[in-house]
């Protein structure tokens, strides 16, 4: 059960990837979107706006995906925001990084709107399982 | 407020394929999984060494601190505290800005493999930076990774603009199909209002129509999946830009500055005519405009 509502940002320093995953996000129903071209413009943007969800690409300029999660999980006001985070390679220490960074889920480059909403229904399932509990 | 309930269905064409394609897999989800259940451990204040040079890839890896303000969070890092830009987007401007062949120093041995180690330190740091998203500190593993990585980008974009062709390949049958489809049927509706058809004929006609409005709405999506496929695959393409850009960019500054060793260990008689006439010019610089023409004449001047 997910909320059509919910406010996304969306980070890369890809102007193409942003669109390709903010059409993916239209086509799975979610239109409340906005974006950021690396981690120092999202962290502006999450201190200034509302956003109940971060997908951010890992490699970036400035402050990167992972600098990016961890600034977010270090900070009262945004570490309860789920971060999915996006790698172009499946490699086992990224994997592994990612989570002890506290990702809430990641995600591989190339994916298709399939894949992109089986991981944010495992990680809406697994925040309204922590609700819950 | 809607409510989006998400079911796992027939209709996901292809997503196995793609799943693996991509390089995920369920190992690597539970992976993921099992570290993730642990709490995470962010590290909250900027670890700097002393900085001794002005050059972003020589600094150390920093991690950000979060800057409370006006109930704000930010990068907290700056001027050198900030994390090395790691982009194939860059120039090559990290070689451009390396140690310089010396040449008037050079001539001995020791100076020549000086030369060539400054050189192989170069061309490491440039793969280096191509390699993105890293992780630093496996030296194990970082040479072959760190040429791996570009080869892995360039695999990933011949392997796009072949999901490229493959999904056009897909969409055009079925826009055909949904073209012809409608075209018939668009006659024969001519024929009716014509009053050219019984009525055994239309009522044919009018169950043809409505199976056809029927399929519209799967061939309309299966089409859009492969509209989003060639989306997908042209995000590959750009990316690999600029990795071409630079491994072109270290190509040329590789053969530069090799030519800057074959010259500066090579008595000036024995260089072609327009390069040695060049050392009077060039305030010991003889190969400081060297073309990439000129770099062939000096090579087969000294028969290579």
């Amino acid at each position: 059960m997910t909320d059509s509502n919910t406010r996304f940002l969306i980070v890369d320093d890809f102007s193409t990837m942003r669109r390709i995953v903010r059409n993916l996000l239209k086509e799975l129903g979610f239109v409340n979107v906005d974006e950021a071209e690396d981690g120092q413009v999202a962290l502006e943007k999450l201190s200034s706006d509302d956003f109940q969800f971060v997908i951010s690409d890992w490699n970036m300029p400035n402050v990167d995906g992972l600098q990016l999660l961890i600034a977010i999980r270090a900070s009262p006001q945004l570490k309860h925001i789920p971060v999915l985070m996006i790698t172009a390679e499946p490699k086992r220490e990224h994997i592994i990084a990612a989570a002890q960074a506290g990702a809430s889920g990641y995600i591989v480059k190339p994916f298709t709107a399939t894949t992109l909403r089986d991981k944010l229904s495992k990680i809406f399932a697994n925040m309204s399982a922590k609700a819950a509990a | 407020m809607r409510i989006l309930e998400w079911s796992k269905g027939a209709g996901d064409m292809g997503r196995t394929a793609r799943f693996d394609e991509s390089g995920d897999s369920d190992e690597l989800q539970a992976l993921f999984d099992s570290f993730a259940a642990s709490p995470p451990r962010p590290r909250l204040e900027l670890v700097s060494e002393p900085v001794s040079t002005d050059d972003p890839n020589d600094r150390p890896e920093q991690v950000p601190a979060v800057e409370r303000g006006r109930g704000g969070v930010g990068w907290a890092g700056s001027g050198s505290a900030r994390p090395r830009v790691d982009h194939g987007t860059q120039s090559a401007s990290g070689l451009e800005a390396g140690v310089a062949w010396n040449e008037q120093a050079a001539g001995t041995p020791a100076e020549l493999l000086c030369g060539l180690g400054q050189l192989l330190r170069q061309v490491y740091d440039s793969l280096d930076a191509l390699g993105g998203e890293c992780l630093r500190g496996n030296s194990a593993a970082a040479g072959p990774t760190e040429v791996r990585r570009p080869v892995r980008t360039l695999q990933m974009a011949q392997l796009a603009a072949t999901r490229l062709i493959h999904a056009t390949e897909a969409a055009r049958p079925i826009q055909v199909a949904v073209g012809r489809h409608a075209a018939e049927l668009g006659a024969r509706w001519e024929r009716l209002f014509a009053s050219r058809m019984g009525v055994s004929e239309f009522e044919q006609l009018a169950r043809d129509t409505r199976g056809f409005l029927g399929s519209l709405a799967e061939q309309s999506k299966a089409t859009e999946e492969q509209l989003t496929e060639i989306m997908l695959a042209q995000y590959v393409q750009d990316s690999a830009l600029p990795v071409i850009k630079r491994l072109s960019d270290m190509a040329h500054h590789v053969e530069a500055e090799l030519a800057r060793v074959v010259v500066a260990i090579t008595p000036g008689e024995r260089l072609p005519d327009g390069i040695a006439s060049q050392s009077a010019d060039a305030e010991g610089d003889r190969t400081a405009s060297l073309g990439h023409g000129q770099i062939d004449d000096l090579l087969k001047g000294l028969s290579f």
